[in-house]
């Protein structure tokens, strides 16, 4: 018995593992980037960095391909949705692998001495981060939007963190403008990771706009 | 395009009249083999008649005249000695119209077989098992072979039709406008059977149907008052086309 659509349905398919594999790429950078910044390991921090290639290229493929399914398959409500949800997610992906490549590097400038404070929030931000970047490509997968509103609320937990962080740091610098240097770059670290999940935010609205057809913003 | 050794069928500056109307002018082309080629194009651009050239069915039209030369597997089909019948056997056809006959369903299919001299029920049976299980309809009707193949759906008569082409053990399979008297049910089970026929066969399909085109086929030829204005991989003529007046039609812009 021939089932209709199979050849669309499969290309769909693959849509979605081209999508998964992005996502799980941009979390093994992000969890290199941070290993690499904790023990001041400059050729991590490159590995890290030469990842963002295989990144790009499956965000033009992811595109290429949504493209040719727009225009020969003509595709319709869950369909259209799908595809239009995997370019916007695509394209968040690859804005969250850039943003590792700017930790990597920064990573990178800090690998010449020691830090002068030890690494604490830096990587509870981290972990949230890559939490929700995980459940969030999870409930593109499972369907599951549960997982959308946690990843929701654990967003609210990155502002927190990152305020506190910046308010430390500042502190850091008033008192001692010897750090002055180091800690910018670590503000800068704790910018890259709010953006980050802001990112991941987005993807988190597209997939539930898939499953529920709402285009709205989830976080406010 | 391709390579000589992937073309099963090659026309090199074709043209025909129908009387005083030069109805093709100068094709040159290949369709390669084991792949979906689609003809598209406003009515009257030449696309069925194109179609019917590859096997010779507009010999059987008065005052056609036939200029140029089509090869199958590098043969040319227009030669002097050329057995018409065979011809049709390698290059099989189903039209526009389902063209069920007031026939059981297994005779419907047996009989195209028994045309090229399968004629005992030991070597038939498999014959017909096998091609109505190619065209995905064996399970919906093994239990009434011997039932009028007019009480099938025209969806499932149409499949039929072409069970009865795959049973002549064909090497090209023409289609000419398919789906067009088919709801959309039954055109997409079609398109999804021809995914099948290309492992095998060579299929070539007349659409007037762009988006069927778009959805069912890897090669599109655009046609335009009997010249063929572009072809390409149908993804390209899809989303970038070369030509404008691809472009217009293919946008819905034009005929």
């Amino acid at each position: 018995m021939v089932t209709p659509r199979k050849k669309f349905d499969a290309e769909l398919a693959e849509l979605d593992q081209s999508l998964l594999r992005m996502g799980t790429i941009a979390e093994e950078m992000l969890s290199k980037a941070l290993v690499a910044l904790a023990n001041r390991d400059v050729a991590l921090a490159d590995e890290t960095i030469s990842m963002d290639d295989s990144v790009d290229a499956l965000n033009l493929e992811i595109e290429s391909t949504c493209i040719r399914l727009i225009a020969t398959q003509q595709p319709a409500a869950r369909d259209l949705r799908v595809i239009f949800a995997a370019i916007k997610i695509s394209g968040d992906v690859e804005r969250v692998a850039d943003y590792v490549v700017d930790i990597a590097k920064t990573a990178k400038r800090l690998a010449d001495r020691p830090l002068f404070k030890p690494l604490v929030d830096i990587p509870k931000l981290q972990a949230i981060v890559k939490q929700m970047l995980h459940e969030t490509m999870d409930a593109f997968v499972s369907r599951d939007l549960t997982l959308v509103h946690k990843m929701i609320d654990d967003d609210d937990q990155v502002d927190h963190l990152y305020r506190s962080l910046y308010d430390e740091l500042v502190d850091f610098m008033k008192k001692d403008p010897s750090v002055v240097d180091q800690a910018v770059q670590l503000l800068l670290i704790s910018r890259y990771l709010e953006r980050i999940a802001d990112h991941i935010t987005n993807i988190g609205e597209r997939v539930f706009y898939v499953e529920t057809g709402e285009l709205k913003e989830l976080h406010t | 395009m391709f390579s000589n050794k992937d073309i099963k069928i090659d026309i090199k500056n074709l043209d025909l009249y129908y009387g005083p109307v030069h109805a093709l002018k100068g094709i040159t082309v290949s369709f390669p083999r084991n792949a979906i080629t689609a003809l598209i194009g406003p009515s009257g651009c030449g696309k069925s008649t194109l179609l019917r050239c590859l096997n010779r069915m507009n010999d059987l039209i008065e005052n056609v005249k036939i200029e140029g030369m089509v090869t199958l597997d590098g043969e040319d089909i227009y030669a002097p000695d050329v057995d018409v019948t065979h011809l049709r056997k390698r290059i099989g056809m189903v039209f526009q119209r389902p063209v069920a006959f007031p026939l059981s369903i297994y005779e419907n299919v047996a009989c195209a077989a028994r045309v090229h001299g399968v004629n005992d029920k030991r070597s038939l049976d498999p014959i017909v098992e096998e091609s109505l299980r190619r065209v995905g309809l064996w399970d919906e009707v093994k239990d009434r072979l011997g039932s009028s193949a007019l009480n099938l759906s025209l969806g499932q008569q149409q499949q039929l039709c072409i069970a009865r082409v795959i049973a002549t053990g064909p090497e090209v399979i023409l289609l000419d406008e398919p789906c067009s008297a088919l709801d959309p049910a039954s055109t997409l089970r079609i398109e999804d059977l021809m995914r099948e026929l290309e492992k095998r066969y060579t299929v070539i399909i007349v659409t007037h149907s762009m988006q069927q085109a778009a959805r069912a086929s890897d090669y599109t030829i655009f046609m335009l008052s009997g010249e063929i204005i572009e072809y390409g991989i149908t993804d390209d003529v899809f989303t970038s086309p070369r030509d404008s007046r691809t472009e217009s039609y293919v946008t819905g812009r034009l005929g």
